[in-house]
């Protein structure tokens, strides 16, 4: 009885977030407010300053291609605002509760709050922006022969090896748009900047995009990378940075890197706009001829938040999984294999 | 716990207190001395030294290095398929 959760203390819990959860529209409207008395702050040397550590995680959650019901229509009304934002306090009660009724159902997922939360709601039906419909283009016909690996949408999973898995599971790499997308946790992008350079720390992989400024050429195109070679400039105070010489047909532009795997004529513009204190404007544009019928855009706010900073990033420590999958296969074929003979 | 530190076989633990020093030589070299205290697994105090040198070649980046593809025959080369 001692965990159970009580109808008083619920309701005192309750009474805490109405007094504490602003409403979305009233928080939009004060950060609109604090971003019009903000100036871009410059570096000693004169570029815009973007330094910090920044999270996706307001949009987590938010789907890369729209639903349908949404049509042509990108962000929520504020009355749905509204009920995202009672979602997220509710989401929020949830997590303080350390341990589950008696007879709840559980299934062998960690508990809610080990993931990443987004503090306020995310505005966007879609994280896809541009074509209109919020959805990823059709894919060429080479590119649908792709094979699309085990833990990166694959429907019909095999393991007979690692390589059956995605470069994410394997612990390899999410690729440079999975890096920021938001996911349940990892999201965390520190960027440093110095003359001539800005460099973006990424939490999960612990990727550390070394991005030269000012007109400096791409690598040879034999030169070839999983996050391929970045070149930024300052178009005003947005950073603008083009990343080509990707490897093909490693990961895809889902989250986690998942999805078709992308090809080595993929070309990446992301755009970096930082829109008050607390908040940069983040845009990509893919382009890949070899994959997509046409280019598509992706755009999504990430913030500083108190607090946050990346954690070091350990994945095979405790990456059971691919044992797990692995070892689990190989006993299911012997099983097999013993049945067959007894026949 | 006792963990490999480095690749000379050296130890290091939870305790293990290393102070970096990056001293600028001149424009093109780093000295670097680290010193590790570790009173758990070592007697006294020790310190490195080394040099770091400038790439000094037109365009020099540092490359990426993925290094799973190659130790995955090693992690899990006994759950493979046969």
């Amino acid at each position: 009885m001692r965990f159970r959760v009580s109808i008083a203390a619920l309701a005192a819990v309750a009474a805490v977030f109405a007094l504490t959860a602003e409403p979305a529209i009233g928080q939009s409207a004060k950060a609109a407010a604090a971003a019009k008395s903000w100036t871009q702050p410059k570096t000693p040397w004169g570029d815009p300053d973007l330094q910090g550590t920044w999270t996706s995680d307001d949009c987590i959650g938010t789907p890369l291609n729209r639903p349908a019901n949404f049509g042509e229509r990108l962000n929520y009304t504020e009355q749905e605002l509204v009920q995202r934002q009672d979602q997220l306090a509710r989401q929020k009660q949830n997590d303080l509760q350390e341990t589950v009724t008696p007879d709840q159902q559980v299934g062998t997922g960690p508990p809610g709050h080990w993931g990443e939360r987004a503090r306020r709601p995310c505005k966007q039906t879609s994280l896809i922006v541009d074509p209109p419909n919020g959805r990823t283009p059709d894919l060429l016909p080479e590119a649908r022969t792709r094979r699309i690996p085990e833990g990166a949408g694959n429907n019909t999973p095999k393991a007979d090896s690692w390589e059956d898995f995605s470069y994410y599971i394997r612990c390899i790499s999410r690729g440079v748009t999975g890096s920021i997308f938001p996911v349940i946790y990892g999201n965390g992008q520190q960027i440093v900047q110095a003359p001539g350079y800005v460099t973006i720390l990424q939490e999960m992989v612990h990727e550390a995009r070394v991005i030269p400024l000012g007109g400096r050429p791409h690598a040879s195109p034999n030169v070839r990378s999983y996050m391929g070679d970045p070149r930024g400039r300052w178009e005003g105070n947005t950073l603008v940075v083009e990343t080509t010489n990707f490897l093909g047909n490693r990961t895809g532009i889902g989250l986690n890197g998942g999805g078709t795997p992308t090809s080595d004529a993929l070309k990446l513009t992301e755009r970096y706009t930082r829109t008050g204190p607390d908040e940069i404007r983040y845009e990509v544009t893919i382009d890949d001829p070899k994959t997509f019928m046409q280019p598509f855009k992706v755009t999504f706010p990430i913030t500083q938040e108190t607090g946050y900073q990346n954690f070091e990033y350990a994945c095979h420590e405790g990456n059971y999984a691919m044992f797990d999958s692995l070892s689990g296969a190989r006993a299911r074929e012997k099983a097999a294999a013993e049945a067959a003979k007894k026949k | 716990m006792v963990r490999a530190g480095d690749r000379s076989g050296n130890f290091q633990t939870e305790n293990t207190h290393v102070v970096e020093r990056f001293t600028l030589g001149d424009a093109d070299h780093i000295n670097y001395e680290p010193t590790i205290v570790d009173k758990t697994i070592y007697t006294r105090p020790w310190r490195i030294g080394t040099v770091f040198y400038r790439r000094k070649e037109k365009n020099a980046q540092i490359n990426e290095f993925k290094c799973v593809e190659f130790v995955e025959e090693l992690i899990y080369g006994d759950l493979k398929k046969k």
